[in-house]
């Protein structure tokens, strides 16, 4: 009886090796898994809690743009993609009569002196713990030439930055050539790496 | 420590090292220390290896940079242009350095306020003395810019290489200036 019982208390082992090698396994190789997201550090102040719906971020389109035709629908196509997501936020455009709302001003350029196509430019209240203003831009230059679906991504990219998102190497939109996200990975929403991280902030 | 905080804290001495070439003076030490604020780029470009980022950029050098040419500020963004002295050229194929042996290497970034600083998280402005291997693409004549931002920047210390973060990686054999020129001159 003692022997059958070690045999079996070793065979009873030997599968929970192999089972726990096999799940490390998984979540080291597996890219989607694992949490991977960076964050900025800071946030908006006086949102929803982390898992409460939702953050409320207005944002403002300018009257002139470089090339409206791509860039503000990038703004626009970009906003709905985090609207639609799991992602406890939502990105409202302002409409008020005084842009009391806005958080994020968006725009864009026509820079072909520069190497980016996007651009997220922050000020933060003095504790440096919250955002306090974000102006955040697509580059013309590059984006008139891009899918819609790669502009779209850059634009994401920038609103995520713009809530506090960091650059994510990988098949991710914070990946930090954002388009790539497109032209390389198929991806034209947020993933959920990035879902994860706005539902850890908001 | 953060990694960004580590890079915070390398920013400033570069940022109060701007300050006062910008302002042409070193009259004494600085009294503040300048606030930097960081900003993130999406980059339009990426080179999966030296050869492609070779073969996409107008010129490759070994530089040193001199000190800040200009700064300027549109639309609420900062840019700094630096000169930079060529060391040595690892690629020119139409000769456009023929001309001058300094040439502007323009960088997004810079002061926007008398004490403050606006800086690219990926890509940290270039600091007066720092020698580099860069990537270039000539967006007017004589006027640089480094191909897909922080991938087109290798930080030379002696004759070591070494990519910066988010940097194009680095075949495994290549350390130095002149491993990175064979590869240059395969390319």
């Amino acid at each position: 009886l003692a022997s059958t019982f070690l045999l079996w208390a070793r065979r009873r082992l030997s599968r929970s090796l192999a089972l726990c090698a096999l799940v490390i396994s998984a979540a080291v190789l597996s890219p989607g898994t694992a949490s991977a997201y960076n964050l900025e550090g800071q946030t908006w102040a006086n949102q929803a809690g982390p898992g409460t719906c939702c953050a409320n971020i207005g944002y403002h389109l300018p009257l002139i743009w470089s090339n409206a035709n791509v860039d503000e629908n990038g703004f626009l196509n970009a906003a709905s993609a985090w609207n639609n997501s799991p992602a406890l936020i939502w990105f409202n455009l302002d409409s008020s009569s005084n842009f009391s709302n806005t958080m994020i001003q968006v725009n864009d350029e026509n820079d072909c002196s520069v190497g980016w196509d996007g651009l997220t430019s922050y000020s933060y209240d003095g504790s440096n713990h919250f955002i306090a203003a974000v102006s955040a831009y697509l580059n013309a230059c590059y984006t008139s030439g891009y899918a819609p679906q790669a502009v779209q991504d850059v634009a994401m990219h920038e609103l995520g930055h713009a809530v506090g998102l960091a650059h994510d190497s990988g098949c991710f939109i914070m990946n930090p050539v954002a388009s790539a996200a497109w032209t390389s990975c198929g991806i034209s929403t947020p993933t959920q790496d990035e879902i994860d991280a706005i539902n850890a902030l908001y | 420590m953060s990694w960004k905080n580590l890079v915070r804290l390398a920013v400033v001495p570069v940022a109060a090292g701007l300050l006062a070439m910008a302002g042409g003076c070193g009259s004494g030490p600085a009294t503040t220390q300048p606030k930097v604020t960081m900003i993130d780029a999406s980059w339009a470009e990426q080179y999966s290896d030296v050869g492609s980022l070779s073969r996409a950029s107008d010129v490759a050098i070994v530089g040193t940079v001199t000190g800040v040419a200009s700064t300027r500020v549109a639309g609420g963004v900062p840019f700094t242009d630096f000169n930079v002295r060529v060391v040595r050229v690892l690629r020119d194929p139409q000769g456009r350095l023929a001309a001058s042996r300094t040439i502007l290497v323009h960088q997004t970034g810079g002061p926007v306020a008398a004490n403050h600083f606006l800086e690219v998280h990926d890509d940290l402005l270039f600091q007066p003395g720092e020698t580099m291997v860069l990537f270039l693409r000539e967006f007017a004549p004589g006027q640089f810019r480094v191909l897909a931002g922080p991938g087109g920047r290798f930080e030379v210390t002696g004759n070591s290489l070494a990519p910066t973060h988010h940097g194009t990686a680095l075949p495994a054999n290549v350390r130095t200036v002149n491993d990175l020129g064979r590869e240059v001159a395969k390319a």
